[in-house]
């Protein structure tokens, strides 16, 4: 009676690996020639101890720090205060509180001979 | 391999430089004036509007200023704000200074100009003071006399 489900079990464990077996057959067999040679030689190689591919480290280490990279990025973009921040409007306050008072204090021709060659000469030091 | 690696080297070398451009003072540029926000156009005029507000009399130079300002040549504004940048860091001394130089020189032919700036070189301290006190720049207050 308890034999009965073991056994079943069994072949049906025995079925299932001969199926996966078939495929993995016919799918060997769809890959192309120069695939293989290159599996076979690789499958070599680890057998030997060598390495098969010595600029995997390298590939993995470059596609690791671009990834870095590309959180740095957006954290920054993220980090960025947006034009309607309350911190964008204190800034832009700040700084039409000087300038903009300060454009209407001189005469604009006042302004430019202070950047004149003349003004410079004489200094005002 | 190569064709994956070969890009990969050429962004990490160009990454510094894209960090900078990300850092630099340009990168956190404002948009046109259309698109900035109600709250943040207020605090532009606000300045602005308190001084206009608080100085009754200078409402007209005020407009005339602006005015100017407007119809500059756009090199000759770039360079006038330049002047205002120096303007900013002088002190009192030096804008008076500067002032009663500019209203002396403003009027002069070039050879004049390079005349009276050869004579102010020479000047010792005491003789500029004196002729500052001698010949000062109108008054800013003052809206019958125009700079």
């Amino acid at each position: 009676m308890n034999d009965e489900p073991n056994h079943t079990g069994f072949d049906d464990d025995a079925r299932f690996d001969r199926a996966l077996r078939q495929h993995h057959a016919t799918s060997v067999e769809r890959v192309s020639p120069r695939v293989r040679a290159q599996l076979a030689q690789r499958r070599n190689a680890a057998l030997r101890g060598g390495r098969v591919a010595p600029a995997y480290g390298m590939r993995y280490a470059a596609a690791g720090f671009a990834a870095i990279c590309a959180l740095a990025i957006g954290l920054q973009f993220g980090l960025m205060p947006s034009p309607t921040s309350p911190a964008a409007g204190s800034g832009i306050a700040s700084a039409a509180a000087g300038s903009d008072t300060t454009m209407l204090d001189e005469d604009p021709e006042f302004y430019a001979w202070l950047a004149s060659a003349d003004a410079q000469q004489i200094a005002m030091e | 391999m190569n064709r994956m690696i070969r890009p990969a080297i050429l962004a990490l070398a160009l990454w510094p430089a894209l960090a900078f451009a990300q850092a630099s003072p340009g990168a956190t540029a404002y948009p046109e004036w259309d698109q900035l926000t109600p709250a943040q156009r207020e605090a532009l005029i606000a300045p602005l509007r308190e001084r206009w507000n608080s100085n009754p009399d200078e409402r007209m130079r005020m407009v005339e200023r602006a005015q100017r300002w407007k119809t500059m040549p756009r090199d000759q504004r770039d360079h006038a704000r330049h002047g205002m940048q120096r303007w900013e860091g002088m002190s009192p001394e030096q804008r008076v200074e500067a002032r009663a130089l500019f209203h002396a020189m403003r009027g002069l032919e070039k050879e004049q100009r390079k005349a009276f700036m050869a004579q102010w070189r020479k000047k010792t301290p005491q003789q500029r003071a004196e002729w500052l006190k001698a010949h000062p720049a109108p008054e800013r207050r003052d809206p019958s006399r125009r700079q």
